[in-house]
């Protein structure tokens, strides 16, 4: 990352949804250059080349999504949805165009901030399961040399498939995968819609790996949308 | 479900009440032979002619158009059988009395109907007024709950715009605008909820779903109001998959615990488990807290009621249990509220586990490497 200013762009159309993102970015150093339609904020995109994109998927002219998509062709810059809760389906949809997250809302700050802080980490745009080297994140360790995993302090025995769906689901760094996505990384594209396997096998995991399974800390549910390995700040 | 309230309204009625018309219909033939029997002389058909109708309308408006059928069909031949020469036969002489007999059927006939089309409108009447009657009350404490905050906010606003505030004040201020624009929030959500659930198809295929993962969101979701509670959760791992829908459920489950959290006082711990049980997964919320007081355990789940505890406290809608109860019902689960013994409130439901093993065609060879077996 420079260390020179960084640019967000806020693509919303409301002025005053725009406003507030611009007093909360401000105060954590960041320029705002402003979209109120989205084909002004595909331009946008490419013109100031912003650091991280806040995309508001109700736009007046085209939607959120094929904003996502547009921008997709040729930027990899971090995009974070601002959705409300009920549009779950354009939520999955601008994920699966290439949106790296998502917020609902409302949201407090400190929510967007933390969001911006994993979407901005450097990582390639696709994220793929290291083959090599070893992760350590809070109370989970990793090494995908040996395959060995530990969690607090004690060696785990993973399946095979477990262990790609954690690698796939570790290798995203705190973003939220959506279940096709990590069908098709850890299954292989034919398996794309076969959510019983998904279920089952992060049921198998997040009693293999969390203290407490059903009020995960690590391998999160995402309602209706994915799963999210959470890296405790 | 607003559709199986309705079906049962239209529903054919119970076989005995039907049985009742038929008896009517005998009573009313049994009605134009009586005056004979009496003694009446076949001059006084006349009168009998007058009470026919009147007797064929009373039963179709008391058991519908089938038996108002019968009676005048009955009725008409009882009269024959009785007042029209050559009487005791059911034989006509003379083409008047012919055109009498039609003209008593139809009228009859006429008059029945115009009855049971009146009948059906009024009930509709009925069943339309007790339906506004209840969105009215809804929309009307929605309405309060909603301006209570709003009024706030916007009262809140206007100070800090004025500038007159001291730097206490201000702070002060600022937080009760956080706080009541995330009650909104809050409220917004459970209206949101329920149009959802008007509109989302309950049947149909719908992925197998996993109810640690619904719990262990719902509880995510939650995580700033549980923040310094005791919850302990309980989920066995052999808890079998099942079909239901998870934005839903979660919505169950994020009611009920905030309903422990808003009752059950601030030192009470809050259980969640799920086991299966007799071919349902039962889920369970339970409390340490004061519980409810005896007779309102069922009450609870009718709309806009509040328990005792809910109305001297503030920030209850009196829709979350009864957005609960038919999420759940919609499910062909069950819930139910108890007292705990030992103290506090425990609410139970169900969600039906299908037949079919809900687990992978496991044809994948995926075992734990035996290098790494312990």
């Amino acid at each position: 990352m420079t260390d020179g200013p960084r640019f967000a762009l806020v693509v919303d159309d409301d002025a005053h949804a725009r406003a507030l993102l611009q007093v909360m970015l401000r105060q954590h150093g960041f320029h705002c250059v402003h979209a109120a339609t989205g084909l002004a904020g595909v331009a946008a995109a490419f013109e100031h080349e912003p650091s991280v994109v806040l995309l508001d998927l109700g736009l007046p002219d085209i939607d959120g999504v094929e904003v996502t998509r547009r921008i997709r062709k040729a930027s990899s810059v971090p995009i974070i949805v601002i959705s409300a809760r009920e549009e779950e389906a354009d939520k999955i949809a601008a994920l699966d165009g290439g949106a790296n997250d998502y917020l609902t809302k409302p949201f407090l700050p400190g929510e967007l901030m933390a969001r911006i802080r994993v979407a901005l980490r450097p990582a390639s745009p696709a994220p793929r399961v290291p083959d090599t080297g070893a992760i350590a994140v809070g109370e989970l360790s990793v090494d995908f040399d040996t395959r060995r995993v530990t969690v607090r302090g004690f060696e785990v025995c993973l399946t095979p498939i477990e262990f790609r769906l954690l690698g796939v689901l570790v290798a995203a760094q705190g973003r939220v995968l959506t279940h096709t996505q990590i069908l098709q990384q850890v299954w292989g594209s034919r398996y794309a819609s076969q959510m019983n396997y998904l279920r089952v096998y992060m049921k198998k995991l997040r009693y293999k790996i969390e203290a407490e399974p059903a009020r995960p800390r690590l391998l999160v549910n995402v309602p209706g949308v994915g799963y999210r390995f959470v890296i405790p700040e | 479900m607003p559709g199986e309230q309705y079906e049962s309204q239209i529903a054919p009625r119970a076989p005995a009440y039907t049985l009742n018309g038929y008896f009517a219909a005998a009573g009313v033939a049994a009605l134009i032979g009586a005056p004979l029997l009496a003694g009446a002389s076949a001059m006084h058909s006349a009168a009998v002619l007058a009470v026919f109708p009147l007797a064929v309308l009373l039963v179709a408006a008391q058991y519908g158009l089938g038996p108002a059928a019968v009676s005048a069909c009955a009725g008409v031949l009882a009269y024959d059988f009785l007042f029209v020469p050559p009487t005791l036969s059911f034989a006509v002489r003379e083409g008047r009395d012919g055109l009498t007999l039609a003209l008593m059927l139809t009228a009859a006939m006429v008059a029945s109907l115009v009855v049971v089309r009146l009948r059906r409108r009024a009930r509709q009447a009925q069943q339309q007024a007790g339906a506004e009657r209840l969105r009215n009350s809804v929309l009307n404490a929605l309405s309060h709950d909603l301006r209570t905050p709003l009024t706030a906010i916007v009262a809140a606003s206007a100070a800090l715009c004025e500038g007159c505030l001291g730097p206490r004040e201000r702070s002060e201020f600022s937080q009760m605008l956080a706080e009541d624009a995330l009650r909104l929030d809050r409220l917004v959500g459970r209206l949101l909820e329920l149009t959802r659930l008007e509109c989302r198809p309950t049947a149909g295929m719908r992925p197998a779903q996993a109810i640690d993962e619904v719990i262990g969101s719902a509880l995510l979701r939650l995580d700033r109001q549980l923040a310094g509670r005791s919850v302990r959760t309980d989920v066995p791992e052999d808890v079998p998959l099942a079909e239901f829908d998870p934005v839903l459920i979660e919505q169950v489950v994020v009611n009920l615990v905030e309903n422990a959290v808003r009752y059950a006082g601030l030192e009470s711990p809050i259980d969640i488990s799920a086991r299966e049980q007799a071919g349902a997964i039962l889920v369970e919320v339970a409390d340490r807290g004061p519980g409810v007081r005896r007779g309102e355990e069922e009450r609870v789940f009718e709309k806009l009621y509040r328990g005792q505890a809910s109305v001297e406290r503030d920030g209850g809608t009196g829709l979350g249990l009864t957005i609960c109860r038919a999420i759940v019902t919609a499910h062909r689960g069950r819930i139910c509220l108890e007292n705990r013994p030992g103290g506090g409130a425990i609410v139970r439901f169900t969600l039906p586990v299908p037949d079919r093993a809900l687990a992978l065609p496991d044809a994948v060879d995926d075992r734990v490497p035996s290098t790494h077996r312990p």
